[in-house]
């Protein structure tokens, strides 16, 4: 067995968590089994959600991205959002309760903290997330390389935060570390444009960027989020390393290596790293192009980045409206042998904002009809927009309940949903928390 | 097609920005007329990324890519063609909405557009809702194209549509959005005249937008 191999042994609780979504029986990925943290006190909206939470009962899970979402419904300024642990945390637990969602857990800007903290350039504004100033690049030049220095971490610019928002979230049972990948810090630093351009015009630096990135910037500050956050395993984010953002091809060349090597670098410290987040994503925009052998390559590379567990995450594409059976297609070869994969299945950001609820529940019937009954599914509300009508995700979460635990052979076109007349968010928060609004805010 | 005219084509479709640039250099100094470098090899030359794109050969590395040489060439040629507005489908202006700093996607716009014929002027990046409004007084754009890529900054948009009416410029101008968060719907609901999903469709839309 490999080191690979051991490291995966010894972290089983995590990868049990990961891959035993089973319909109907055994722990989920969304369990919040961990909850020594957070006490239980009436007016910690971590309570109100932890009351409600019932992941280990709901065959299906429903989790969500949300940060910009419940930063609007909230009506926390976006400097207070992105900066104060407590607040980001509160506002999250608070839709989450709201909701009635298996998962809640804050993250917010993750592509932004380390690049921010190695001296990028930002814009910060009262009505929006974090950017990037792709103006000005901090790698302008290859030769600016060179001038960057590792932070100290425990300090640096947001990082005292978002280490803050990761150790809460453990508290509540959700102990994974968060990072940005490396192609997605290179091209932080670099901009989009100027890291193709090194790929094929200077690949000499585009590997001396990467290594840097993993061996110096990455591996340094994983080590310092196991150390605050008493995090066993983490995940990265790579939203550029998506197709067509990349091609099969160059995400072979230039993603997966440096996931490896990262992986391999962590494992000295006992901590997993998995670039679960967008790396081997198939996003494809317009339908007309969506090519199944595309698709089947970006999932064998997700596979590798997710340490060929028997997992695949259906991404922020357009799944409403792909042809799911390619997916059954793929999964088939475990289905073979007799093994559930577990499938993180995700709702459309603008289906779940534009809606109209009857578009969002087909959508979620469709997950299930085509690919519930073989493998364990998690619904998962893709990065929800600003200023999603809350009946739409009540919508989301509605029909995810009700077709959940169907008999073997009953199709879920059959089953009526029926989605909750709901107060709005202000009133729910003003009957939890008696009046007093949401804490921090 | 004269050798160097195919050169420049060539690196814009390869996205060699240092070939293009080079290329459309030499083809001034050899006497090309600047007009000729750009309608017969650097807009044919983005127009060529754009169908292979679309054919599902090309993908986003290739695009941009070309995009840049695109816009190399041009930086040679555009001094050199004062008279081009005249010759123009019609005056495009193209920003990003305040707090976001995405380019990217404008970016492929831009070329697209200038590639179809427009004069564009872009304003860049994080422009404020009175920038929008002063700058399409002073230039009278045919159109405006705004883009928004996050679903916060997308809501300035209704900020720029309530400046353009509260100023009556909204009567004489077409609007446009673009940006991955956003949809007809909501092109709809902010009461633009059109969404652009991608570079090409937002290039279409310019054009019926014009023929209306």
């Amino acid at each position: 067995m490999g080191i690979r191999g051991m490291l995966i042994r010894s972290s089983l609780p995590l990868l049990i968590r990961l891959n035993t979504m089973r319909t109907g029986s055994g722990p989920s990925l969304l369990t919040p089994k961990l909850r020594k943290g957070v006490q239980p006190d009436p007016s910690d909206p971590r309570t109100w959600w932890m009351a409600g939470a019932s992941a280990a009962r709901n065959p299906i899970p429903v989790m969500a991205q949300m940060y910009d979402h419940a930063m609007f419904l909230s009506g926390v300024p976006a400097q207070k959002f992105y900066s104060d642990a407590a607040i980001h945390i509160n506002a999250i637990a608070a839709v989450s309760a709201y909701y009635g969602l298996d998962a809640a857990t804050g993250g917010g800007d993750t592509y932004n903290y380390e690049a921010e903290a190695l001296g990028q350039k930002m814009i910060h504004s009262d009505h929006a997330m974090p950017d990037i100033d792709s103006r000005e690049p901090l790698i302008r030049e290859t030769g600016d390389l060179k001038k960057v220095k590792v932070p100290d971490w425990e300090r640096a610019a947001r990082i005292p935060f978002i280490l803050e928002v990761i150790r809460m979230n453990a508290e509540m049972g959700f102990a994974t570390g968060k990072f940005s990948a490396p192609f997605s810090l290179a091209v932080s630093l670099r901009t989009y444009p100027k890291l193709i351009r090194d790929l094929r015009k200077d690949p000499g630096f585009a590997h001396d960027l990467l290594t840097f990135l993993v061996d110096e910037v990455l591996a340094s500050y994983l080590k310092v989020q196991k150390k605050y956050c008493g995090i066993k395993a983490a995940t990265g984010a790579d939203a550029w390393a998506v197709f067509p953002n990349l091609t099969p091809e160059l995400t072979e060349q230039w993603v997966v290596p440096y996931a490896e090597r990262l992986f391999k670098k962590c494992t000295d410290f006992g901590l997993i790293t998995m670039a679960a987040g967008g790396g081997g994503d198939y996003c494809e925009e317009r339908i007309e192009k969506f090519d199944k052998q595309i698709l089947h390559r970006c999932f064998a590379i997700q596979q590798k980045l997710l340490l060929n567990t028997p997992m695949l995450i259906l991404g922020m594409g357009r799944w409403h409206e792909y042809p799911l059976e390619p997916v059954a297609e793929y999964l088939k070869k475990y289905q073979d042998k007799g093994i559930r994969a577990s499938i993180m299945a995700n709702l459309n950001a603008r289906l779940l904002r534009d809606g109209p609820p009857e578009r969002i529940t087909a959508a979620v019937k469709r997950f299930i009809k085509v690919l519930g009954k073989a493998h364990n599914l998690a619904i998962v509300l893709a990065n929800i927009p600003a200023d999603t009508p809350p009946r739409h995700i009540h919508a989301a979460v509605a029909a995810t309940r009700a077709c959940s635990r169907l008999a073997p052979g009953a199709d879920p076109d059959e089953i009526a949903v029926t989605v909750p007349e709901r107060e709005s968010f202000q009133k729910y928060i003003d009957t939890m928390s008696g009046g007093r609004g949401l804490p921090g805010r | 097609m004269s050798s160097i005219l195919e050169q420049v084509k060539q690196a814009i479709i390869d996205g060699d920005e240092d070939a293009a640039q080079a290329h459309a250099g030499e083809a001034l100094q050899q006497g090309v007329n600047p007009l000729t470098v750009v309608k017969e090899a650097i807009v044919p030359g983005i127009e060529r990324t754009g169908e292979l794109w679309k054919d599902n050969v090309y993908f986003m590395p290739d695009v941009v890519l070309s995009t840049e040489a695109f816009k190399a060439a041009m930086n040679v040629v555009q001094p050199h063609l004062a008279a081009l507005s005249a010759d123009s489908r019609g005056r495009y202006l193209m920003g990003v909405v305040a707090g976001d700093m995405h380019d990217l996607g404008k970016n492929i716009v831009t070329a697209m557009l200038t590639g179809a014929g427009f004069e564009v002027i872009d304003l860049g990046v994080d422009v404020p809702t009175p920038t929008f409004i002063e700058k399409v007084k002073e230039l009278k754009p045919d159109i405006l194209g705004v883009g928004c890529y996050m679903t916060t900054t997308m809501l300035e948009l209704r900020e720029v549509m309530k400046g353009l009416n509260d100023n009556g410029l909204r009567g004489g101008i077409k609007v446009m959005v673009g940006g991955v968060p956003t949809t007809q719907t909501f092109a709809d609901e902010v009461g633009a005249d059109a969404w652009g999903k991608d570079a090409l469709d937002a290039v279409e839309k310019a054009l019926s937008l014009m023929e209306k």
